[in-house]
């Protein structure tokens, strides 16, 4: 039977290709028996100029609407020229569409090979060519589609250099419409595309419909035809998000159309949640670009249901469970690995290192590992001996993780008497510190503690390939930083801002500097790494900020630097902000209209602060050597780099004399702190030391210099850093973990909501004996329970009429008067009373008066003081009836901390490593 | 390289700059965030101010001192003090045991005088809760002259505000020496007291000394010498939970078959850096001198300070107990008596005595700094020769700082005489006015001085200061001495600031 080919050229807008096209057609070795052109063009001017090239070669000219999707266009221009070459009549087996676009160009020999396909198997029914590009013939467009098993679109040999590895496939599950031959029954049988479809899934569906139909798809790889426009390679991830809500609007399409009923039911009632279930697994992959496409695509499924299942009545359901006979022809997990493969961004970071021909020593080979141990042996004096560390800006944490976890974005503070506001950021990072060991999360803070020289050694030494790749250089100034007698005084006083910004700053001084290309990693990392490192700088900046929020200005100045300076790489960085612009909203919110500079103070228990002559003073002979060697580097090569960051330096120390200035007139007292700030000068003057040795190492003449001015920091800093740190005993102690007596913890826990009432003499307010007292909810204020919003409003508390009883149940308490308390003690909700150790006689009188108040039971000496048991306590029914208000804000839950928690563990997700990570390049020598 | 310069100029101009301000402006920039609450003032009435009275003398082993655990009391003590009066207040005067006391006058000033045997609490009411406590709405002390054959001195005390915290630097439990701890409970309530011993050796480990049950209302009286024996230097720390209870050290000497002086020892006022011990009055000096070179049971003629460091809590925890060093300059009260300088060192958690030798006969005032927060105490010793040789002692306890007036009445047998302290480098006037007559006398005391005055037997004195003194009332009833502490005991009342950042 001899086949009739009618070359159907698909034209739109595109003249110039289309001539090319048609020039292809004319040069084929077999030529088809009719061309017809359909054309949908706005512009119908350059196509009637070439009318007389139509007449010459007897092509057709049809005419139709404009179609935006290129599957309706073809399905258009394929019934109309049906209709224009057959009418009514049936199409007779040997007819055969040959589909071409304005922008595909056969090869000569294309049409040829096609039939000879066909010639040999009958019961091929569309055969596609290998597509490929127009500029360069030597690379694969596409050969054919299939699905993967979980039934994403997978094109198969996408983007492969031609190297006819994949020459012998001819079966496929699918194939597009480019050079395509169709047999004109099988089209009309089929009745055409699904116009419902995705414009990616109409190849799809024809191609699965045909199958069904008892016809074959076959590609002929030895039939090339040269296309121009790119398409979106199913199966494969897009990089633009419109091609990927594309896919995924197409695999949805494909799974409602072809699952079997009740499958297809069940798939849609959960497509939302897979959507949301999939965005998550985007972040993971580092793809958080593509979460915009998932949901849309999850919407869109959800909401067209109706077109979807119209769909379905192109095939009967007996057809539809042959749908999975078609399985062998899927994609293998091993095609998908190895295109995963192929298609990862190279590692850079060796390939930096072998370009430059600079061997940089990983840390273990540098010694690092040896310098650790030295450290955590100089540590010593920290080891915790027992699980919570107390002392400075420490108190325990409670024992119980959902108890820690509860206060983190909780909305009421359960201080006093009960208190609505945000709670510190602070609590974010402490739950996600004490999860390290949850069974007792104080113990994970003693840990920092005594790790932390060792742990901001290793972050300042991977921080300080920012400038040099010379493990001298790095071991050296990592001591230096470590070692620096500030940061000394700041583990040995339990000064937990300045600790945390120690320890994590240079990390995240590494994952911006990374994300943003400088340093001597100058290449940008790929898009993963990129969102990879961003997820790193949030949570690490939200970490910083949440422990020392007067750092915050010069942090974000520190990535406005970059924003700027780096403008390409500000669509990353503007991410970075997100966490901690989620923790700090609300507490912002609520501070900016009451005391917006209390937002500078340090979250936790108040610690004396000296100020900053006295703390300079002792030290200024082992600033000089450092400070000299950071000057230094202002009169070297890279002296824009050294100066934007001594400017930030100074930034760091301005700002830390200003919040030594400060005073805050509250319940934790006391001056600004200016250690986390200077903590972070700190940081910076040793990365410009590190830049200068650098620097000088890299001339011979100078080599001498760096050992002079390396011996010089280790004899001014490092080693006198390493004495203080071996001799000086730390002003902390070691207990485990309770804050109140045992029996107040152990009803506590027992669900009881009785209050400790804390009383202690401080001294006079204007010739009036004074006494403090504090209301103690639970097992005792913990290290989470502290507020610096409550700290400031001691003002307004004064005027309720809460606070009047409780103090004038305190003074009657205190003169041991002998009026009855039970009512002012059950309306308090006062269990036990507390007299904390003091040796004072104002302390001996008030122990004689709670000793003779007859509403009291003495139950002797606790390691927290002497204590009393109210003998007639508010009973449960009390309570209850008092609380509902409270409780209804107590929550666990709250739309704050849901936003939070969404927030930290969508950047948790981004931050962590993923499989797909980049690809190891292999070097020449290997 | 002229870019380098400037970048480097500029580092060092802003360093230069803000370095400048920030040393010569910074005391004019300070910024106060929020404003520091205003406590909350709460009005009370104070408690009904409670004093205790020792009562009779204690005798071991009952009237044939045979009957082991059996103290009785020596009748009878004299009671002495003065209130405020019926006009403004009420006073219940009971016995531990029940016994209420007949009731009182109606002079606007109540003057106290009663036999005591039984320990007696004396509770001064104020209805209306206007009245301020202290010194001048109530003072009572008692005085005993024990003459027995097993025991004889004067015991003086001041009457005292029971306490759940007491500690009490006196005693010896060496061979002739008896040291009673008497327990008094004038609660409502049991009191367990728990006892910490301290002698030379540091702390006395044992057992007994926990859970010592004081029930309400009755008196429990501890030999010390069953807890710590032979222990020549004492401290004792009771803490009681429950009842407040109110302590003596009862101290009795004999040596051979002769009693030789007796004491009760009262509460130290407390712990400090600097301590002042007024009133060592030296009589006898150079009889005790020959008496101590010829016997060593003797030993004890000697005028000692007793001094006890307490433990840190890091010590208490196991470090090594540090030598806490102090200096002592006992101080003469005029130009012709020349005192001592000791510096000398006491290891934390022990008591030590350090002789105070060589002080011819006059008046003395104990000056002590040390390093750390210490207890301190002087044994005054007396001896004299009439028909018999006697000796007798009296601890003096430090004395605390106080400028505003206190009342004091002079007990109404022997001579009474006041000896005050001025600690202070500059001189102090000191004021004493009769309450009686209404006369005030203006003393002036030196720096670093003392100034020791007889003052009439049986009346009301009030003694203030423009500055800080230190007092203490030193009693001499035929050669057996004793002191009294002028206390100002008050409860809090009135008004009370509490913070409100509970």
């Amino acid at each position: 039977m001899t086949l009739r080919v009618i070359a159907v050229v698909v034209s739109q807008d595109k003249p110039d290709l289309l001539a090319e096209t048609l020039r292809a057609i004319t040069a084929q070795t077999r030529q088809p028996d009719s061309v017809v052109v359909v054309e949908s063009s706005k512009d119908f001017a350059p196509i009637e100029a070439m009318a007389e090239v139509f007449a010459a070669n007897e092509y057709r000219l049809i005419r139709i609407a404009e179609k935006t999707a290129r599957g309706s266009s073809i399905n258009s221009a394929l019934l109309a020229t049906s209709e224009a070459m057959f009418g009514p009549e049936p199409a007779s087996p040997a007819d055969w569409f040959w589909i071409l676009q304005d922008d595909t160009a056969p090869e000569p020999t294309a049409l040829a090979r096609l039939l000879e396909t066909i010639e040999r198997s009958p019961s091929v029914a569309i055969a596609a060519p290998k597509l490929v590009q127009w500029q360069n013939p030597r690379q694969i467009i596409q050969l054919g589609m299939t699905l993967s098993p979980g039934g994403q679109l997978f094109a198969i040999a996408a983007n492969q250099l031609d190297q006819s590895q994949h020459d012998e496939v001819e079966d496929v599950l699918a194939v597009g419409f480019s050079g395509t031959l169709l047999r004109v029954s099988t089209y009309r049988e089929l009745g055409g595309f699904d116009d419902s479809a995705p414009s990616l899934a109409v190849p799809y569906d024809f191609s699965i419909r045909a199958r069904l139909g008892g016809h074959r798809v076959v590609v002929v790889p030895t039939a090339k035809v040269r296309q121009a426009l790119q398409l979106a390679k199913p199966g494969e991830s897009a990089t633009q998000p419109e091609n990927a809500l594309a896919v995924r609007k197409a695999e949805i399409h494909l799974r409602l159309a072809f699952l079997p009923a009740l499958l297809a039911f069940a798939y849609w009632l959960v497509l939302p949640l897979t959507g949301v279930a999939i965005s998550v697994l985007r972040l993971a992959q580092k793809r958080p670009n593509r979460i915009g496409s998932e949901l849309g695509a999850a919407a869109w499924g959800f909401l067209t249901i109706g077109r979807r299942w119209a769909s379905r009545s192109l095939l009967s359901a007996r057809q539809r469970r042959g749908f999975a006979k078609l399985n062998r022809l899927r994609a293998s997990w091993s095609q998908l690995r190895a295109e995963a493969r192929r298609s990862a961004p190279p590692r850079q970071t060796e390939s930096i290192a072998a370009e430059s021909g600079f061997e940089s020593k990983s840390f273990i080979a540098a010694g690092g590992a040896w310098l650790v141990v030295a450290l955590l042996a100089l540590s010593f004096a920290l080891w915790p001996k027992l699980p919570a560390v107390s002392g400075g800006s420490l108190i325990p944490l409670s024992d119980d993780w959902f108890q820690l976890f509860g206060r983190a974005g909780a909305a009421y503070q359960a201080l006093g008497n009960g208190f609505i506001a945000p709670s510190d950021p602070l609590t974010w990072l402490l739950s996600a510190i004490g999860a390290l060991t949850f069974w007792q999360p104080s113990l994970a803070i003693a840990a920092l503690l005594f790790c932390s020289k060792a742990l901001a050694f290793i972050g300042f030494w991977q921080l300080a390939s920012l400038v040099t790749h010379r493990a001298s250089v790095k071991n050296l100034t990592a001591l230096g930083y470590a070692l620096f007698p500030l940061f000394l005084t700041v583990q040995l006083q339990g000064r937990f801002s300045a600790l945390v910004l120690a320890v994590a700053a240079p990390w995240l001084v590494l994952a911006v500097t990374r994300l943003t290309g400088v340093g001597l990693q100058t290449a940008l990392p790929s898009a993963q790494k990129s969102w990879s490192l961003v997820g790193l700088a949030g949570l690490l900046l939200a970490a910083v900020g949440s422990a020392a929020p007067n750092t915050i200005p010069v942090l974000l100045v520190f990535l406005l630097v970059f924003a700027v300076t780096r403008f390409r790489r500000a669509g990353y960085l503007i991410w970075v902000g997100m966490p901690l612009a989620a923790l700090f909203t609300p507490l912002v919110a609520h501070l900016l209209t009451r005391q917006p500079l209390a937002l500078l103070l340090d979250p936790g228990v108040a610690v004396a602060q000296p100020s900053l002559v006295s703390i300079f003073n002792p030290q200024l002979w082992i600033l000089a050597a450092p400070a000299l060697l950071a000057l230094i580097s202002l009169l070297m090569r890279r002296w824009g780099f050294a100066l934007w960051v001594w400017l930030l330096v100074l930034l760091a120390i301005a700002l830390a004399w200003f919040n030594s200035k400060l005073i805050f007139e509250s319940d934790f007292g006391g001056q600004g702190s200016a250690f986390a700030l200077l903590q972070l000068a700190s940081l910076g003057i040793f990365v410009l030391v590190a830049l200068t040795l650098e620097q000088w190492a890299s001339v011979d003449r100078l080599v001498w210099l760096r050992i002079v001015s390396g011996l010089l920091l280790l004899g001014s800093t490092a080693m006198p850093g390493a004495v203080l740190a071996a001799v000086e005993k730390p002003d902390l102690s070691w207990s485990d973990g309770r804050v109140v007596p045992s029996i107040v913890a152990a009803e506590a826990k027992q669900g009881s909501q009785l209050r400790l009432l804390t009383i202690r003499p401080a001294g006079f307010t204007d010739s009036t004996p004074t006494f403090s007292a504090k209301l103690i909810a639970g097992d005792g204020l913990h290290l989470e329970d502290t507020s610096v919003a409550y700290a400031f409003t001691g003002s307004d508390t004064a005027k309720t009429n809460l606070a009047k009883q409780t103090a004038q149940l305190v003074a009657n308490l205190v003169s041991g008067n002998g009026i009855d308390l039970r009512a002012a003690l059950k309306n308090a909700m006062v269990g036990y009373v507390l007299l904390p150790p003091d040796t004072s006689t104002a302390a001996q009188e008030l122990s004689v008066s709670l000793d003779a108040t007859a509403e009291l039971e003495a139950i002797g000496s606790t390691d927290f003081g002497q204590l009393w048991r109210v003998r007639d306590p508010a009973s449960s029914a009390t309570v209850q009836d008092r609380t509902p208000g409270i409780s209804a804000a107590d929550g666990f839950w709250s739309i704050t901390k849901i936003t939070q928690l969404v927030v930290l563990l969508g950047f948790t997700l981004l931050a962590l490593p993923s499989a797909s990570g980049p690809r190891r390049v292999r070097r020449a020598n290997d | 390289m002229i870019k380098r310069i400037l970048a480097l100029l500029l580092v060092l101009g802003l360093a230069a700059g803000g370095s400048f301000t920030a040393l010569n402006y910074s005391s004019l920039f300070e910024l106060r965030v929020g404003e520091q609450p205003k406590p909350i003032i709460a009005t009370v009435r104070a408690r009904d101010l409670s004093l205790l009275c020792p009562g009779g003398f204690y005798r071991a082993g009952g009237a044939s001192g045979t009957k082991v655990g059996t103290f009785d009391q020596v009748p009878s003590a004299s009671l002495g003090g003065s209130w405020l009066g019926p006009l403004s207040s009420e006073l219940s005067s009971t016995e531990l045991g029940g016994r209420k006391l007949k009731s009182p006058g109606t002079a606007r000033r109540e003057a106290l005088r009663e036999p005591l045997l039984k320990p007696l609490l004396l509770a001064l009411g104020d209805p209306t809760g206007k009245l301020t406590q202290g010194s001048a709405l109530l003072n009572a002390q008692q005085l005993q002259l024990v003459q027995t054959g097993r025991a004889n001195g004067l015991a003086t005390a001041a009457c005292q505000r029971p306490s759940n915290d007491i500690w009490l630097l006196g005693g010896d439990t060496s061979t002739g020496r008896e040291s009673l701890l008497i327990l008094d409970n004038p609660s409502q309530v049991d009191a367990s007291v728990d006892l910490e011993l301290f002698s030379d050796k540091g702390k006395v480990t044992g057992s007994g000394l926990s859970g010592i049950s004081v029930p309400a209302g009755q008196t429990k009286v501890l030999p010390l010498a069953s807890l710590a024996p032979k222990a020549l230097s004492l401290a004792v720390h009771l803490q009681s939970r429950g009842g407040s209870v109110a302590a003596w050290v009862q101290q009795k000497t004999v040596r051979g078959l002769k009693a030789a002086g007796l004491d009760l020892v009262s509460p130290a006022s407390g712990f400090r850096q600097q301590q002042v011990v007024p009133g060592l009055l030296v009589r006898g000096s150079k009889l005790a001198t020959t008496l101590i070179k010829s016997s060593l049971d003797y030993y004890d003629l000697k005028p000692v300070l007793r001094l006890y460091a307490p433990l840190t809590s890091a010590e208490r925890n196991g470090s090594q107990p540090a030598a806490v060093g102090f200096s002592a300059q006992v101080i003469g009260a005029d130009s012709e008596t020349f005192g001592t300088v000791l510096q000398e060192s006491v290891t934390a958690g022990s008591v030590k005595d350090f002789a105070l030798d060589n002080l011819q006969d006059g008046d003395y005032s104990v000056f002590i700094e040390a390093n750390r927060k210490v207890l301190a105490s002087v044994r005054m010793v007396r001896v004299s020769k009439g028909a018999n040789l006697n000796t007798d002692f009296a601890w003096l306890s430090a004395s605390p700082a106080f400028k505003a007036p206190r009342l004091l009445t002079v007990p109404k047998q022997g001579i009474s005489k006041v000896a005050i302290a001025n600690p202070s480098d500059k001189p102090v006037k000191v004021e004493i006015t009769n309450e009686a007559t209404g006369s005030l006398s203006e003393y002036q005391i030196g720096a670093n001085g003392s100034l020791v005055l007889a003052l009439n037997p049986g009346e009301v004195f009030s003694l203030a200061a423009k500055q800080r003194i230190h007092a203490v009332l030193v009693i001499d009833v035929s050669g057996q001495i004793g002191s009294i502490d002028i206390t100002d005991y008050k409860n809090i009342g009135g008004k009370v600031a509490v913070p409100p950042s509970f």
